[in-house]
């Protein structure tokens, strides 16, 4: 779970930053708050050796009474040993199709990667063309991290050093190539397709994200372009961008409308990823209209457990799944390793169960006291949630339900109506539905109809490489989505403020 | 008696309950307390109270729009005894968020607890660019300039109405607070603002302080 790393800054980087070196020897940390020294997610231990306290190295890093610095705040000194612990969950490849082990000798000239370029995670299958087959996935940390949690950290990075572009795309060609090799074993694709967020496609193609840095929030591109594989150094003989709606509803949503046949329902029907960026598509169906509707409500990263004191990613050791049982705290934990923190599904349970048995109220304020100890780690150390934590909640679940709220109510559709909610990403694919209804971040309606389709953004790229007729028809639907924004919505507004609240509770 | 009437307007404003604030508000000019005593220790007070359980994060966000919300209905009614008592807001405050930023919750609610101090706001909004700031400063007697920015992209956007201060010989003039969640104090230093804060409340208690250092 830990790992000690060797520092050996040489003359040359003497004086770098302790994140940027990590990060560019292969150790990204994690940067919520962009390396603005806030977050604490970049802790690492010092084990031997001296860092600088400040950029001009002029002091010496000073380390916390368990030996911890944050790295993003501690410049190179000398050679010395770190500790790093890894706090971070892999990409999810599941989309709803078993890994198919039988076709392993398909010819290269049928043989597809599909690629998702997630903001944190990358994730990526062999799809043999023919069939849709899919002999091997495969994933990795976006090695991205260490310039930001978000993607608008990301593109201020570019803003404030043009360069930080070529950095942070050659970071991420290193780590499909990786990828890459590992599931071709040497041999060359015919055809790749990618999807991804605006911003992880802007920086993929090399292309500046900058205008989508600031209001109004222009991407320099959305529709779906593609490129030699040469042109990237990738074994691949082509690679095809996915379109994108807008700034903030990209080819990962679009590609996910496809794995799910959102535009060919008859019904209302609504896809959902339920993570930073918060991004809803709702189609009207066939039947109303056939209208489509997309926002991006900025619920932030507190959900996926960022931002909360002991959140944590989905790896060993995060509690993945929490209930009150005869009123004492019973967890889950990923691997069931003993606990070492909180992850998005845990937190969903944990804050849905305190409401039920009254420790919160309906305004999220803790009855008595100001804290809950939901787990204890191996050495007895107490894992608590506190109300600042909850508070986090509160806004990032409200903004998700309130831009549920606002897309219906401009396309003229209840929440009772719609038939089919498909939960895309990570978070949706580990929440137990019945908690986010309880917390209010989904709607009561949605119980008996939401499921979980896993990495649909990888399933749509995976669709694409044995149907590429879907293309255009896909490229035509995301040119006449209709997006809206939130900012001055008054229904958004409206909703956002109701909501922070929690919904009546249910009867037990 | 007074006192007890005071309490139940601070009280009642703290849970929102607006038309009581109102109604309480009028009884108590009614019985003759003097408009200035009925801001201070009814409503202000009231505000005060709401505003530091917010920042220790036992009332949320709503809890204190309805709050603000009730202290305007009060507000309301108390003006014009207040201008007739001839009492003065204690000084003016521009705010906004700043160019390229749309976020403006965390604007409101500064902005409603510096008036809840009985400090005259002028709202510029949201998106503002820095030349309009500085029109408003030059053209208005204005004590303090507060900026709102809630994205590390627009961040840099407090700076730049700093610097248009500065060069429109304005900076003197004003005092500048910034604030907003990806903004620290460190930031703050950087860009020579003159104050920030973490939460409304404090936002609010230094407005007050500043100003008065202003008309010093
Ligand atoms: C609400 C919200 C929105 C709403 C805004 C509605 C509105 N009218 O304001 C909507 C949905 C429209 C929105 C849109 C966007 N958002 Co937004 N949004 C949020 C959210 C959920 C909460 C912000 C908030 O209102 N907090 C509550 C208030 C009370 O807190 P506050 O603003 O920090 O203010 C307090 C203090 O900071 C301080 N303060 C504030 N201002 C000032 C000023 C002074 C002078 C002082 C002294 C103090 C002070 O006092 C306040 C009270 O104590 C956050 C995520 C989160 N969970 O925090 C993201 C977040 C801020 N948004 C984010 C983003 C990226 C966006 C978008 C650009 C992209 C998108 N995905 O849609 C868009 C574009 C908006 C635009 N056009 O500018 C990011 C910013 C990331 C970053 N690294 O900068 C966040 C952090 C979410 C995330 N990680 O993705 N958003």
């Amino acid at each position: 779970m830990s790992k000690e790393i060797r520092i050996r800054p040489g003359s040359a980087s003497v004086g770098q930053n302790l994140s940027e070196y990590l990060a560019q020897n292969g150790h990204p940390q994690h940067a919520d708050c962009g390396g603005r020294g806030t977050c604490g997610k970049c802790r690492v231990r010092l084990v031997a050796g001296d860092f600088y306290a400040n950029a001009a190295c002029t002091q010496l890093a000073v380390p916390d009474k368990d030996g911890y610095v944050l790295a993003c705040r501690t410049w190179c000194c000398s050679d010395a040993i770190i500790a790093l612990e890894d706090f971070t969950g892999d990409g999810l490849t599941d989309f709803g199709k078993q890994a198919d082990t039988t076709s392993t000798d398909t010819p290269e000239e049928f043989l597809g990667i599909a690629l998702d370029v997630g903001t944190t995670t990358l994730a990526a299958a062999l799809v043999d063309t023919r069939n849709g087959n899919v002999p091997a996935t495969a994933s990795a940390l976006n090695p991205q991290a260490s310039f930001g949690a978000d993607v608008i950290s990301r593109i201020e990075a570019v803003m404030r050093r043009p360069e930080t572009l070529a950095q942070m795309q050659g970071l991420l060609l290193d780590s499909i190539r990786e990828m890459l090799a590992q599931l071709l074993g040497g041999k060359t694709a015919a055809h790749m397709t990618v999807a991804g967020n605006p911003t992880m496609l802007h920086i993929f193609a090399g292309i500046s994200p900058v205008g989508m840095g600031a209001y109004p929030f222009t991407p320099a591109f959305t529709e779906s372009k593609t490129f030699f594989g040469e042109q990237f150094r990738l074994p691949v003989q082509s690679v095809t961008l996915l379109p994108s709606i807008s700034a903030f509803v990209g080819g990962d949503l679009t590609a996910g409308m496809l794995h799910v046949d959102l535009a060919d329902s008859e019904q209302p029907a609504l896809l959902i990823d339920v993570g930073t960026n918060g991004e809803i598509i709702l189609f009207t169906g066939k039947a109303r209209g056939s209208a489509l509707y997309a926002t991006s409500a900025a619920a932030g990263p507190a959900m996926e457990g960022a931002g909360i004191s002991t959140g944590m990613g989905g790896v060993a050791g995060a509690v993945c799944a929490f209930r009150m049982q005869s009123g004492r705290p019973l967890c889950s934990t990923v691997g069931d390793a003993p606990a070492r923190g909180i992850c998005g599904s845990g937190l969903i349970d944990l804050i849905a169960a305190l409401y039920q048995a009254d420790i919160i109220d309906e305004t999220g304020a803790f009855e008595d006291g100001d804290q809950f100890v939901y787990a204890t780690t191996q050495s007895g150390a107490p894992l608590a949630l506190t109300q600042a934590d909850i508070r986090a909640f509160q806004l990032s679940k409200s903004a998700i339900r309130a831009g549920i709220d606002a897309l219906c109510a401009h396309a003229g559709v209840l929440p009772d109506e719609i038939a089919y909610v498909y939960l895309a990403g990570g978070l949706g694919y580990y929440m137990n539905v019945e908690s986010a209804v309880a917390t209010g971040l989904l709607p009561e309606a949605f119980k008996t109809r939401t499921q979980s389709v896993g990495n649909a953004s990888l399933g749509g790229c995976a669709s694409i490489l044995t149907h590429p007729e879907q293309l255009d028809a896909l490229g035509r639907n995301a040119a006449r989505t209709k997006t809206l924004e939130l900012s001055t919505d008054a229904v958004w507004s409206q909703s956002f403020m109701e909501n922070m609240m929690f919904p009546e509770r249910d009867e037990i | 008696m007074e006192a007890a009437l005071l309490q139940e307007i601070s009280e009642k404003l703290q849970r929102g309950k607006a038309k009581d604030v109102a109604a309480l508000v009028t009884q108590a000019l009614e019985q003759n307390i003097s408009p200035e005593t009925i801001l201070n220790e009814g409503l202000v007070c009231g505000m005060n109270v709401i505003g530091d359980k917010f920042r220790q994060n036992e009332v949320f966000v709503p809890e204190v729009l309805v709050a603000a919300r009730a202290m305007n209905a009060g507000l309301k009614i108390l003006k014009p005894a207040l201008s007739g008592a001839g009492i003065e807001p204690l000084g003016t405050a521009v705010i906004c968020t700043v160019k390229g930023d749309m976020h403006d919750i965390g604007k409101n609610l500064v902005k409603m607890m510096i008036e809840g101090q009985g400090i005259a706001c002028i709202d510029l909004g949201v998106d503002v660019d820095p030349q309009v700031i500085v029109d408003t400063v030059r053209d208005n007697d204005v004590q303090l300039v507060c900026l709102s920015a809630l994205l590390t992209t627009t961040m840099y956007g407090q700076k730049e109405v700093i610097d248009a201060l500065c060069t429109a010989g304005l900076r003197d003039k004003v005092r500048v607070m910034v604030g907003g969640a990806p903004i620290t104090q460190e930031f703050a230093d950087e860009i020579g603002a003159d104050c920030y804060t973490l939460d409304a409340a404090s936002a609010a208690r230094e407005a007050k302080r500043l100003i008065a250092e202003m008309r010093a």
